[in-house]
């Protein structure tokens, strides 16, 4: 599977990259929301991982952009983020209307728990 | 919450990532070779000393601030300062892959200053500006200079950040209420700037913003010394 | 061009049309809803930036096409708020306020839509409003625009809303019955006739107690909004 990793801490990126591509997949990384829509327009992902804190543009911004292409409508998204969920208060808004298969939140989700959430959610994707 | 509260809660979420990245980092050397491994602990190395200096600018502050610790004032360049605060921010950078440049003149005009505590701000500021210029997709590096205004020595860090004064004042109070105070500089908390801002206050300085050949960035205005003239 | 048009817009919505180009309906003061052909922006790298941003105030010249959509020449920034996107909370909700407004007014709607909207975004923009205050804020403007101010002056029955009294609340009415031990007092009530005046967030947030104020007639303006509106 090929996974549109939006990171901008390139260190985390680094980790992220290393256990995704260890778990069989091609990653494609990027820094920013802005990045992401011309990675996307590039190479079709099947999955997007997203931080939503992310420089100049956030995360909820590139969801609304990405979903209005009708091409990317389909392609499943796990949110992979520092913000902390007591902060997250419209996560349902997330995953009913910005099509997010997950919301997952860094400091307490290892990068096997990453792989294994973006695992459980590319058969329906990658049909 | 008070300024001091929220300045915590602006350093604890900023001292989240570097646990994390550890934290990631440990996760996959498990299986690796071991010169992947020691570059890995070259990064943990280098992330952690920044993470302990921006702790210990904090407490600096705090403990200058609660009259503590007093100032200790000496005449001092701001040229060799910089100087020292490329040095030590250099492993940090190179982890990142953000290279550091010094504009710093050729004449040294002193000030008087605790140097402790302008190094801790420039330090942590030279931190914000790294990440910063690590997440855009710009190759161009970060500056640490000090040249002379009208106003008195500018001395401080540039980038490729649309800064702007107004950004700066909403970042002010917007810290530690909103995740990314600064979202046009870096998508995390900028604590370094807070700390520094927090610091130089106590040397009758300020952050804000300044613009110095085609970069904006952030810098301190210091008064050089009438009684000191290096020759 | 000669049949050139401007006017000034805010981004309710965007969609792709064909493989270069984007449809952009835009809210304006003067010209309702606006659907303007954004050509080739598809193939330009600047998706997510430039004169046609969320978020935004921005001055459109365009050209009205023979049938529903027009296209955009040209899209300068004249206001953008970009500190709504300083937290993920703020931008979420700025899209809400977006998707409310696009659903409920028609082709043609007034220009205090608008105005509204540009007040929304820049209570939003303002970090130190609460988001609860402008959610609520907004729902009752929309109340308010759309004719369905309840009553704050008189109770059921037509008897002057009596400071000393508290109330409960008829939505069956939209206005308020008299009751001991009613929810309501004369500081809730004072607040909502400020709130359906149009007063602005910033300037409700300095009213003591408004947070409290605004928690405890909030679900009061929600269901009005769900029953009216939504």
């Amino acid at each position: 599977m090929h996974v549109l990793l939006i990171e901008p801490d390139k260190i985390q990126a680094m980790a992220a990259q290393q256990a995704l591509k260890g778990a069989g997949h091609t990653v494609s990384h990027v820094l920013s929301a802005q990045g992401a829509v011309h990675a996307a327009d590039e190479q079709m992902p099947d999955v997007v991982v997203l931080e939503l804190q992310l420089p100049r543009h956030n995360g909820v911004e590139f969801l609304y952009e990405f979903r209005s292409y009708e091409e990317w409508l389909q392609v499943p998204v796990v949110v992979y983020t520092m913000v902390p969920p007591h902060a997250l208060a419209h996560a349902a808004t997330l995953e009913h209307e910005l099509g997010v298969a997950r919301v997952l939140h860094k400091p307490t989700t290892s990068l096997a728990q990453l792989c294994a959430a973006v695992q459980v959610i590319a058969p329906a994707s990658h049909a | 919450m008070n300024d001091q509260e929220r300045l915590f809660l602006s350093l604890a979420e900023q001292l989240a990532s570097p646990f994390l990245q550890i934290s990631r980092l440990a996760e996959i050397s498990a299986d690796d070779d071991p010169e992947a491994v020691s570059q890995r602990w070259q990064i943990v190395r280098a992330i952690s000393e920044a993470s302990v200096q921006l702790v210990e600018s904090y407490a600096l502050s705090l403990r200058i601030h609660g009259k503590v610790t007093p100032l200790r004032l000496e005449p001092l360049t701001v040229s060799s300062l910089l100087y020292d605060t490329a040095e030590q921010l250099q492993p940090f950078a190179r982890q990142y892959g953000v290279e550091l440049a010094l504009d710093i003149g050729s004449r040294s005009t002193p000030i008087i200053a605790d140097r402790t505590v302008l190094q801790a701000a420039m330090t942590s500021l030279g931190q914000v500006f790294v990440l910063a210029q690590a997440e855009s997709d710009d190759t161009a590096a970060v500056h640490l200079s000090a040249h002379r205004s009208r106003y008195g020595i500018v001395a401080g860090l540039y980038g490729n950040a649309q800064l702007g004064a107004d950004g700066l004042r909403r970042a002010r109070a917007l810290q530690g209420k909103a995740r990314q105070p600064l979202q046009k500089l870096t998508s995390g908390p900028a604590a370094g700037v807070f700390v520094a801002d927090s610091l130089l206050q106590t040397l009758a300085a300020r952050l804000h913003v300044a613009r110095y050949h085609n970069m904006t960035g952030l810098a301190a205005t210091l008064q050089p010394s009438t009684q000191l003239q290096l020759v | 061009m000669h049949n050139q048009q401007i006017s000034t817009g805010i981004v309710l919505a965007r969609t792709d049309y064909g493989e270069a180009d984007r449809i952009v309906t835009f809210l304006t003061p003067d010209q309702g809803k606006l659907r303007l052909m954004a050509k080739g922006v598809r193939r330009v790298k600047s998706k997510l930036a430039g004169g046609i941003e969320l978020f935004s105030v921005t001055h459109l010249t365009y050209v009205r096409g023979r049938g529903d959509i027009g296209t955009l020449i040209s899209a300068r920034l004249v206001t953008h708020y970009g500190h709504i996107i300083n937290n993920i909370d703020r931008t979420m909700l700025g899209y809400e306020l977006i998707k409310q407004l696009h659903k409920i007014t028609e082709d043609e709607p007034e220009a205090a839509y608008f105005g509204l909207l540009e007040q929304a975004f820049n209570a939003l923009n303002d970090g130190t409003l609460s988001i609860d205050l402008i959610r609520f804020w907004f729902s009752a403007q929309l109340l308010r625009l759309g004719g369905h101010t309840p009553n704050l002056q008189t109770e059921v029955g037509g008897t002057k809303l009596d400071p000393s009294k508290t109330y409960e609340f008829s939505f069956d009415d939209a206005a308020f019955i008299a009751r001991p031990d009613g929810s309501y007092g004369a500081d809730h009530i004072k607040f909502l006739r400020l709130v359906f005046a149009g007063t602005q967030p910033a300037v409700l947030a300095q009213i003591s107690g408004a947070q409290a104020l605004v928690q405890h007639t909030g679900p009061l303006v929600r269901l009005l909004a769900q029953q009216y509106i939504h």
